[in-house]
């Protein structure tokens, strides 16, 4: 009678091969433990259907100038005061506040932010608000999240205010050419096994990471143009947010003028006027779609549109792109909220950038918040 | 490796924890230790905004550290990296209420955001922990300037509101700018008001005044053209004197970055800006000059100089008692002008 045989007697090169398998994925994570370094950017992620987004229940730490501030979501992924289960149902108003950077807040705690304001006062209001902004989000974007969680998701809500600004004309442009992946499980198998093996596969994590400093390189190669007052965008902290959203535009002659990623003057110069008119024009399609959709579920919706510094110093409360805005929210009869008033008065235009802007940047500090959501405040509840 | 920490710990549970936390200590020292090195080295470079982003993280990892904290918090100031400098020192000043080198560097920071209420209340604070030197109380004084200006700015402010085409009310205000050392607020005030108005020569050379507190010495220069062939108003210098004042600008702002150890460079451009008429950044490049030489009596007669063209008399009356204590014998025509 022979003796029982044990797995490695009966298949020897199997199991080495297996026990082998098992140790590289152990050394492997044990080294993503290890060695893979928690960014100030880590609660973001790319998404399979509205391109990119924030990762849900996060607590990390974020930046985006020389500050480092704290950074939560909630369990859809939005930006909130701290990491909370968020119903689908609503028990109350519901408002949804869609957006970009501007949003976001970035450089800012979300206490400090316009729509964190909102938020902390709609509790005096018996109105809850959610912030479903990211950076370099677009009407086209915009369009794709509200989709998502209004209809994939059943996530109810009474109102969206959606707060565009120049910076959409350029978002438009490199997103044209996105098309949302299937909202299947296999898709969303694919993508969160990504997403884990980028966070915790340290092979995984490597190889991705000499890819995209290598696509990095010859990005900013091309881009890099001259900034007498900025930075350029490759030497700033923001700039491998700049970059990844560039991977669905492969227009390589438009990406290595440097006027290309001054969307801020587009509207002001003659080359790129014409790029600015496709700009507004895809963003108001997809502004349509948005709407379509808000009607279809009985939300109302109303847009809002933000100066950055070169409208600002063109002092022009109503321009080209606040006109064509105006009058498209008016034909479809959508809200309209112009915020350039506030910024654009009597004031001298410097003075504003100093008081209310980050210091060399776009995006609004803690008094530009405070004025937004005092103005926004009166329209919201009274 | 065992057989070390058998021997060392002595197989006793309590040394053991005593290592394990003189190892976490040390580790952890020298990791601020390499923070610190870092800012260093980058302070050493030209890029400020990597200075304040090393700063930045300094502080977001060791918040608790007030023996190295305040000094950033100054670094951040001179950086212009003025919201970030008043949160780190609210950072400080919770753990230390009573440092007043804080306050007075957030006092600055306030002020230079045209937080001026909140800047006075720093320097007020001061005076309630320590005897303000002059440099404390000449700051004091500055900022109550700087708030009336500010004040009038506002009021003009309203004006503007009520009479958007009244080119007067944009020549006051940039001239307030100016005399707040704000150049880039005070340039678009001047060309808003020469598009209102139309050409004047009187306006365009204030205007270059302001490029050249901006060092936008090529505007400048063409500022300059603009007016050469224009008569101006009684008293207002010659073109080619200011070409040669805006070329020195050039060259002297250019010695002072590369070398910002030499006074020369700062005295040269207090020369320059009280010729210009902008006696408070004449006083700073001085004052820069003085922290490198403290004791130099050249630097400290310039300074009673301009204090005393500048209208303030009682900074420039301490400075002249000062320099004739050290000997120095100093001219008529300065005593007359601080009698």
């Amino acid at each position: 009678m022979s003796e029982k045989k044990n797995i490695f007697e009966r298949r020897p090169a199997c199991t080495i091969l297996i026990f082998l398998f098992i140790l590289i994925l152990l050394i492997d994570f044990l080294s993503g433990l290890l060695f893979i370094k928690e960014d100030y950017q880590s609660f973001r992620t790319q998404h399979y259907y509205y391109h990119h987004g924030l990762r849900p229940n996060q607590q990390a730490f974020a930046r985006w100038s020389v500050r480092i501030y704290p950074f939560n979501t909630n369990s859809l992924g939005f930006r909130d005061f701290k990491p909370r289960k968020i119903s689908l149902e609503k028990n109350q108003r519901r408002i949804l506040i869609l957006g970009d950077s501007h949003t976001e807040g970035v450089d800012l705690p979300f206490e400090s932010t316009f729509s964190g304001l909102l938020a902390k006062k709609a509790e005096q209001h018996h109105t809850e608000i959610l912030t479903a902004a990211a950076v370099s989000y677009s009407p086209r974007i915009h369009y794709l999240i509200t989709e998502f969680f209004i209809e994939k998701k059943k996530l109810e809500c009474d109102e969206i205010y959606v707060f565009i600004d120049i910076s959409d004309i350029q978002n438009e442009l490199v997103y044209e050419k996105y098309n949302p992946g299937k909202y299947n499980i296999l898709t969303r198998l694919l993508y969160n096994v990504k997403n884990f093996l980028k966070r915790n596969s340290f092979t995984f994590h490597t190889v991705k990471k000499i890819i995209t400093d290598k696509g990095k390189k010859e990005f900013y190669d091309r881009i890099t143009g001259e900034k007498k007052e900025e930075k350029n965008i490759s030497e700033t902290f923001s700039a491998d947010l700049y970059y990844s959203f560039f991977t669905h535009f492969n227009d390589n002659i438009l990406l290595a003028n440097p006027r290309f990623h001054g969307v801020g003057d587009w509207l002001y110069d003659k080359e790129f006027n014409s790029l600015a008119m496709k700009g507004i024009q895809l963003g108001q399609e997809n502004i349509s779609r948005l709407n379509n959709l808000c009607r279809n579920h009985g939300i109302s919706l109303t847009i809002a549109v933000q100066p950055w510094h070169s409208q600002i110093k063109m002092k022009q409360t109503v321009d080209e792109y606040v006109d064509s805005w105006m009058k498209f929210a008016e034909k479809n009869n959508i809200g309209f909220i112009n915020l350039y008033p506030l910024f654009i008065n009597e004031e001298n235009p410097q003075a504003v950038i100093k008081k209310y802007y980050i210091k060399n940047d776009n995006h609004w500090n803690k008094e530009g918040h405070n004025k937004v959501a005092a103005y926004l405040e009166k329209i919201i509840w009274e | 490796m065992l057989h070390t920490w058998r021997r060392l710990s002595g197989n006793n549970p309590s040394s053991a924890l005593l290592i394990i936390f003189v190892l976490v200590c040390l580790l952890s020292c020298n990791s601020r230790n390499f923070y610190r090195q870092r800012i260093e080295k980058l302070d050493e470079g030209e890029d400020k905004y990597l200075v304040a982003a090393a700063i930045g993280e300094y502080f977001h990892l060791f918040p608790e550290d007030i023996t190295q904290l305040p000094r950033y918090a100054d670094m951040l100031m001179q950086n212009g990296y003025f919201a970030e400098c008043i949160d780190l020192c609210n950072n400080i000043l919770q753990y230390d209420k009573k440092n007043w080198q804080v306050y007075y560097t957030r006092a600055l920071a306030f002020s230079n955001i045209w937080e001026f209420n909140k800047s006075l209340r720093d320097l007020n604070t001061i005076f309630t922990l320590v005897k303000p030197g002059a440099e404390i109380a000449e700051q004091y004084q500055l900022t109550i300037l700087y708030n009336s200006i500010y004040q009038k700015i506002l009021t003009l402010d309203s004006l503007i509101a009520e009479n958007p085409g009244n080119s007067g009310f944009y020549l006051q205000r940039a001239n307030l700018y100016l005399n707040m050392n704000e150049p880039l607020p005070a340039i678009t005030d001047y060309e808003y008001c020469l598009n209102l108005a139309g050409f004047n020569p009187d306006i365009v050379y204030n205007k270059l005044r302001a490029e050249i507190l901006l060092k936008n010495f090529d505007q400048a220069r063409k500022d300059i053209e603009r007016i050469r062939s224009e008569t101006l108003s009684n008293g207002l210098p010659d073109p080619d004197l200011l070409l040669k004042m805006t070329d020195d600008a050039e060259t002297y702002e250019e010695m002072i970055r590369q070398d910002p150890d030499n006074i020369t460079g700062y005295v040269e451009m207090a020369r320059i800006f009280t010729f210009l008429k902008i006696e408070n950044k004449a006083i700073e490049y001085l004052k820069s000059a003085q922290k490198i030489r403290p004791d130099n009596n050249q630097i400290k007669y310039n300074m009673a100089l301009v204090y005393a063209m500048g209208g303030k008399t009682e900074q420039a009356r301490q400075l002249v008692i000062e320099l004739e204590g050290s000997g120095v014998k100093i001219p008529d025509q300065l005593k007359k002008m601080i009698e």
